[in-house]
């Protein structure tokens, strides 16, 4: 190595070094500290005690609530994450046409997705879908509600936070409006050529071609959904409730190891999430080889 | 003209612009103390009030305020602790000191009352007990006796010519009360909160059925208590009389600028006695008439008031050289009479005896805060502050979700009984594991 490429290569080091510094000490080595301690009992005031693998049998065989929290998060998943991919695609399609002031819609699609996820936002929530809410104030007159509380009642409480997570579809549409972007539109004048209505060019040239932008689209929302917290905790008051239908797994997490001091049973639980997580998303990208289509192959 | 910057050039620029801001700061401010409380407005106005008292005495003492509302705040208290970064200040209470005790996040505070750093003249033993720990050793200075009473909207039962709630009455004479209210209300007003799942309003349903509901390694409580107490609330739910069910989930009951009673969605409710001026203040601005509060039913064999307290302690990870200043802060909010008026029982009834009684005697203070005061020197003749074991936070989530299975349809009362004894018992294990 040449003097002047050293310098350059030590001059990387310097400015990367930061960044290792906190990856090392926030991510890894919590990380792995937390791998630790999901095999102890550690209520954060003494050394923790060294317990195998009791935490995650007590979580697998004894904590009904702990399948209650997964049952509740795994349906939040699988009801919200299309929901929204539906949508945000929907809408995206929707802008694609060449709408004037398109810079305009984009922005006002854009920004619940930059706030549905804060605190603020939730607390609206609670307003807006609360016995004296607005929407009891539109449907009542009509006669399509009775004038519960929609965030109150276990039947309907996890359908306003999925409603929450639908409508802050932003980030999403902005990906797939990019990816529609990129669709050469010679592809669509010579299929119009050949008779094709809208559904088929949607069907057959852009959704094929904005595939790797669903995958990545999907993967994160997927990721994302499985940790939802702020909005689970902002209307409930903490509690999952009412009777545990808004408990999501994470908002138990943050139960046991906050309220109830055990470090070491949640550091189990986030372990067993991560490990969702991960096969989740392994099997998105295994299935990906049948749907996803990238233009060079 | 065109400016080239070297690579060394940048790097140093950059190392400058990072290391500034932090000398900039270590100029401009010293060590500050932190204080953390809950509370809304009127609360914090009033101790805003008292820490600028305080600077006053003591202008180098620069205080910074952490406020949340009180679920918030013991959330909140809870993560700082395990994270070691509590308050150094923090207003604590006897219904959780137990746990933040043993947790290590609180320090001792028996050296600073030997130097005399902290004084505790005039405050009974009683309280100070409450601030105490099974080691032994004074964790809190009870600064405020607070206790749970039925509060009610006595505008609207004074109109309805109903008997209004006075000492010695039974929970009968409750639960008829608001059977015989609820038809004379206007559509969503509902004659009292559903408080099934309040584990305040249950402790005192319990101890008037000579039941102490907590101890530290068991409930204290039995099944036919609490199955008579939810069938109750069913009875009174069922007729309206109590807040629905969904309505009751939605609501945070520490909020008091969203308080059902001081709204009139509710005409009775069980709070905090020292929070019926607040409470009266928010009423004002609805326009829906005067508060009121009394001792909570006598059950068959006695009452069931019991007294906490709120007080301070200091953070467990106070640097030394903020522990005086922590020291002087509790010193001078226990013993400047200035501050106690200042306060004016804000957060539960003085403490220390003179200044009860001089806020006892005084036409100064609004009708609320002496209403608190009285019923409180009523209350104590046959009540004492209690302590509560590590569990009670956990308990109340529990209380609350399994009398929400009764009411949601989702449980019968006996089923419900029997998971909360069950979920209980293993709760009691956890916590003392």
């Amino acid at each position: 190595m040449t003097g002047r490429a050293r310098s350059e290569a030590l001059a990387a080091y310097l400015f990367l070094g930061p960044w290792f510094a906190g990856l090392i000490l926030i991510t890894v080595g919590p990380l792995f500290a937390s791998l630790v301690l999901s095999f102890t009992d550690y209520d954060m005031t003494g050394a923790p005690d060294w317990v195998g693998l009791r935490n995650y049998a007590e979580l697998l065989f004894e904590d009904p609530r702990f399948w209650q929290a997964a049952r509740v998060t795994f349906f939040y998943v699988v009801i919200s994450v299309p929901l929204v991919i539906a949508v945000s695609l929907l809408i995206a399609v929707t802008l694609d046409r060449g709408l004037s002031g398109l810079p305009i819609y984009r922005t006002m699609f854009y920004i619940p997705s930059l706030i549905g996820g804060s605190v603020t936002i939730a607390l609206l929530w609670r307003q807006v879908f609360g016995s004296e809410g607005v929407f009891n104030a539109v449907l009542e007159p009509i006669g399509l509600s009775s004038g519960g509380s929609w965030i109150g009642h276990p039947n309907s409480a996890l359908g306003t936070l999925i409603t929450l997570h639908v409508w802050s579809f932003g980030s999403t549409m902005v990906i797939f409006l990019a990816a529609l972007r990129q669709v050469p539109l010679e592809l669509y004048e010579a299929a119009q050529i050949d008779g094709t209505n809208a559904w088929q060019r949607f069907w057959k040239i852009s959704l094929p071609l904005i595939s790797p932008a669903m995958l990545f689209n999907l993967v994160l929302q997927t990721i994302s959904s499985f940790q939802a917290f702020t909005q689970a905790h902002i209307v409930s008051n903490g509690s999952g409730g009412p009777i545990d239908s808004t408990l999501f797994y994470t908002l138990y997490l943050y139960q046991k190891a906050f309220i109830e001091n055990e470090m070491g049973y949640a550091s189990a639980m986030a372990w067993l999430l991560l490990v969702a997580i991960a096969g989740f998303t392994a099997s998105l990208f295994a299935t990906s080889r049948f749907w996803v289509f990238y233009g060079d192959r | 003209m065109i400016h080239h910057f070297t690579r060394r050039g940048l790097l140093g620029a950059g190392l400058a612009g990072t290391a500034l801001p932090g000398a900039a700061l270590g100029q401009a401010s010293g060590p500050r103390l932190r204080f953390s409380w809950w509370g809304g407005q009127s609360r914090a106005a009033r101790t805003n009030e008292v820490i600028a008292l305080f600077n006053r005495a003591n202008p180098a003492v620069a205080i910074e305020r952490e406020i949340s509302e009180f679920n918030a705040y013991w959330d909140k208290l809870s993560v700082q602790a395990a994270g070691g970064n509590e308050p150094h200040l923090v207003q604590m209470q006897s219904r959780f000191i137990d746990r933040f005790a043993a947790g290590g996040a609180l320090r001792p505070l028996d050296d600073l009352v030997e130097r005399g750093a902290i004084r505790l003249t005039g405050i009974a033993d009683s309280a100070l007990g409450t601030g105490r720990q099974p080691d032994g050793r004074l964790y809190m200075v009870p600064y405020g006796a607070f206790f749970f009473v039925p509060m009610y909207n006595r505008t609207v039962i004074e109109q309805h010519g109903l008997p209004l709630p006075r000492e010695g009455w039974t929970w009968d004479d409750f639960r008829n009360l608001a059977l015989a209210l609820q038809p004379r209300l206007p559509r969503r007003v509902h004659a009292c909160f559903n408080l099934g799942g309040v584990t305040e309003a249950f402790a005192a349903f319990a101890l008037g059925h000579g039941e102490r509901p907590f101890h530290e390694d068991r409930l204290g409580f039995s099944r036919q208590t609490l199955t008579a107490w939810y069938q109750m609330w069913e009875e009174l739910r069922r007729a309206g009389a109590a807040l629905p069910a969904d309505q009751v989930a939605e609501t945070n009951r520490s909020i008091i600028e969203d308080s059902h009673l001081a709204l009139g969605r509710v005409i009775m409710d069980n709070k905090a006695a020292n929070q019926l001026q607040a409470h009266q203040a928010v009423m004002a601005r609805a326009g829906s008439g005067q508060l009121d509060m009394e001792s909570n039913p006598r059950g068959p064999t006695g009452l069931g008031d019991s007294i906490g307290t709120n007080g301070l302690s200091i953070g467990a990870r106070t640097p030394p050289g903020l522990v005086a200043q922590a020291a002087a802060f509790i010193d001078f909010w226990m013993q400047s009479d200035e501050a106690a008026r200042t306060f004016a029982s804000d957060n539960g009834v003085v403490t220390v005896d003179r200044q009860q009684a001089e806020q006892a005697a005084t036409t100064d203070l609004p009708r609320g805060v002496v209403r608190n005061i009285h019923l409180y020197q009523q209350i104590s003749r046959h009540a004492s502050p209690e302590t509560y074991p590590a569990y009670y936070q956990q308990f109340n989530l529990l209380m609350q979700r399994r009398y929400q299975e009764v009411a949601f349809g989702a449980a019968t009362i006996p089923r419900a009984v029997d998971s909360l004894f069950t979920e209980a018992a293993a709760l009691i294990a956890r916590t003392r594991r």
